[in-house]
């Protein structure tokens, strides 16, 4: 009931919850309420503090993704042409993420320290944006995983030897 | 702006070093050419020999983890915070070679052409017999040393996205005005 390879797993799946679940949560559910509810200048206060702080999770999920990743690996021990495009897809991902929160989550920050304007709106729509195809990107990426414990048929392309 | 292209200079340097201990290692490892190094000094073939194997994997995963964070790293703005992120990213990738050298290792060992022998027969039918096995040789131990720079630009890529999280964290990385002495100046 309790081994290594499930532990692994369940550490792998749980991060995976959290980055999207996180994602998912502050782009449908958290920024729509908070442009009804709140003052445009205490606004951009709180979606300064939320993107730091999701920032910090949904990169650390991703890098808690990668570790667990290998471990799941060595003890896959193929390489499909599935996991093979879901390894693609993951670099793909983190790279947006980085972007996302490294690039424009750090611009958003400078630029909200300032109240608000016009540029911080584009690039806070910009920012939904990213997240809304990286939200999809780990969607894909959650349905090829399922087909690599659910497909028995799949293309070898490296077998462990 | 000149310094700043001496760090970048430095990382590319770093780079053109990784992949030129990794090609060494890798043709050596393939062809057997410690024999050649026995010849020339037993003491440091003997230690070549039983070496070249570990520089190989360490330069392929040295190699991987340095194009990931220059890369990952290349969407971190501003300049500063990319400096720390890179700065960071390598002190840690520094830490963890050994591990992600064990753990690329083991990955790469998967076989490159599902059954087998396709590559080899290819060779041997174009060449003889003699060359294509050689090559093959050659060609396997390539294609390894490939597969584990992959596997390690992954885990590169997870040490930027760790060294990123700190800088949103700390708001300021804690040792940012050591690292600006270091590359900044």
């Amino acid at each position: 009931m309790f081994s290594l390879r499930i532990l692994i797993l369940f550490v792998h799946v749980a991060a995976v919850i959290v980055a999207l679940g996180g994602s998912l949560f502050s782009t449908f559910a958290l920024t729509p309420i908070l442009a009804r509810e709140l003052e445009p200048a205490i606004r951009i206060k709180v979606v300064r503090r939320v993107i730091r702080t999701l920032g910090a999770i949904v990169l650390t999920a991703l890098a808690i993704l990668v570790v667990t990743g290998f471990g799941n690996l060595l003890y896959y021990g193929a390489v499909t042409l599935t996991l093979a495009f879901k390894l693609v897809l993951v670099v793909v991902v983190i790279l947006v993420a980085l972007f996302q929160y490294a690039n424009l989550g750090m611009r958003i920050d400078r630029m909200s320290a300032g109240g608000p304007s016009p540029e911080l709106t584009s690039i806070l729509a910009r920012f939904r944006r990213i997240g809304i195809i990286n939200g999809v990107l780990v969607l894909a990426i959650v349905y090829l995983s399922l087909t690599l414990t659910r497909e028995t048929n799949q293309v070898v392309l490296m077998p462990m030897q | 702006m000149a310094e700043k292209s001496k760090f970048v200079r430095l990382l590319r340097w770093l780079t053109i070093l990784l992949a030129l201990s990794g090609f060494i290692s890798t043709l050596s490892f393939a062809t057997g050419a410690e024999i050649a190094v026995r010849y020339l000094s037993p003491a440091f073939g003997a230690w070549w020999d039983t070496n070249e194997f570990t520089i190989m994997a360490w330069s392929a995963s040295a190699l991987g983890m340095v194009v990931a964070i220059r890369s990952g790293a290349r969407v971190v703005q501003p300049l500063s915070a990319r400096r720390t992120a890179v700065a960071l990213a390598l002190a840690i990738a520094a830490v963890l070679l050994i591990p992600v050298a064990d753990a690329v290792a083991k990955l790469g060992r998967m076989g490159w052409d599902a059954d087998g022998g396709t590559i080899a027969r290819w060779l041997i039918a174009r060449l003889d017999y003699e060359v294509g096995t050689f090559l093959d040789k050659v060609v396997i131990a390539g294609v390894y040393f490939l597969k584990m720079a992959a596997f390690a630009m992954l885990a590169g890529l997870g040490i930027v996205s760790a060294s990123v999280v700190v800088s949103l964290v700390a708001g300021k990385f804690p040792f940012r005005n050591r690292c600006c002495e270091i590359f900044c100046k």
